[in-house]
C-alpha cells in the first residue's frame, strides 16, 4: 500500500517538474519495498505517464512550437542512446559520485539564486507600497 | 552550442536514468534565462519520451507486477495532472527554491548510500 502513497507524492512532484522520480526510487528503496531495478522500472513508468498527461494538457503549446520540441527530442535522444551504449564501459561508481556532487552544486546554486530573487521581489514590493 | 548541451544531457540520461531532467531545467532557466514554468513543462514533455526505450529495456530485465503497473499509471496520471496545476499557481522563485532543496536533499542521501 505504501508504494501507492510514494507514487502519489512523486507523481505530484513530477507534475510540478521538481524531480519526483528520484524521490520514488529513494523512498521505495529506503522502505525496502522494491529493489533498485524494480524501483527504476516503476519510476520510469510513472515518469512516462506524467509526461503523457502533461503533454496532452499542453498539446496546443507543444503543437505551436513543434520544431523546438522535435529538436530537443532528437538531440537528447541521440545523447541518451550514446549514454546507454557506453554505460557498460564506464566506471559507474566514480561517475555517480561526481554526478551527485555536480547535482548538489546545481541545487545549492538554485537555492541561493531563488532566495536572492525572493528577497529582491520583497524589497521591490515594499518600495511599491511605501 | 545548445544542441551539444542537449546531447550531453541525453548522455547523462542514458548513463544514470535520473537527474538529466533537472540538468535540462537548470540549463534552460539559469543559462538560457528562459521562463521557469515553461522550462519545467518543456523538460516534462521531452524527457519521458526519451525514457520509453530505457523503460522497455528495464521491463525486460526486471520482474514487474502488471496490477501494480496499472495502479501506478492511474495514480501518476491523476497526481501528475494535479501537480502541474499546482505548479502554475506557485511563484517561480518559490518553485526554484523548493526544487533546489529537493535536489540537495536527494543528492546528499544518494551520495551517502553510494559511498
Amino acid at each position: 500500500m505504501i508504494i501507492y502513497f510514494i507514487a502519489a507524492l512523486s507523481s505530484f512532484l513530477s507534475g510540478m517538474g521538481i524531480g519526483g522520480g528520484s524521490i520514488f526510487i529513494l523512498l521505495s528503496i529506503l522502505f525496502n519495498i522494491l529493489d533498485l531495478n524494480e524501483a527504476r522500472t516503476y519510476n520510469l513508468l510513472l515518469f512516462i505517464s506524467v509526461g503523457i498527461i502533461i503533454s496532452l494538457k499542453n498539446f496546443k503549446q507543444i503543437n505551436n512550437q513543434k520544431s523546438k520540441y522535435l529538436k530537443g527530442i532528437f538531440f537528447i535522444g541521440i545523447g541518451a542512446l550514446t549514454g546507454a551504449f557506453f554505460s557498460k564501459y564506464v566506471p559507474e561508481k566514480i561517475l555517480k559520485i561526481l554526478f551527485y556532487i555536480f547535482l548538489m552544486i546545481i541545487g545549492l546554486y538554485e537555492i541561493i539564486v531563488s532566495l536572492k530573487n525572493i528577497k529582491l521581489d520583497k524589497n521591490n514590493n515594499e518600495k511599491g507600497v511605501y | 552550442m545548445k544542441y551539444i548541451i542537449f546531447i550531453f544531457i541525453g548522455i547523462i540520461n542514458g548513463l544514470f536514468t535520473s537527474g538529466a531532467g533537472q540538468l535540462l531545467i537548470f540549463y534552460l532557466i539559469y543559462i538560457l534565462k528562459k521562463d521557469t514554468k515553461k522550462s519545467r513543462e518543456y523538460s516534462l514533455s521531452i524527457m519521458p519520451l526519451i525514457s520509453i526505450p530505457t523503460f522497455i529495456i528495464y521491463c525486460l530485465k526486471s520482474d514487474i507486477d502488471i496490477i501494480i503497473c496499472i495502479f501506478l499509471v492511474l495514480i501518476s496520471l491523476f497526481f501528475g495532472f494535479l501537480g502541474n496545476i499546482a505548479m502554475k499557481k506557485i511563484n517561480s522563485n518559490v518553485l526554484n527554491l523548493v526544487s533546489g532543496i529537493f535536489l540537495v536533499v536527494i543528492t546528499v542521501v544518494s551520495l551517502w548510500r553510494t559511498l
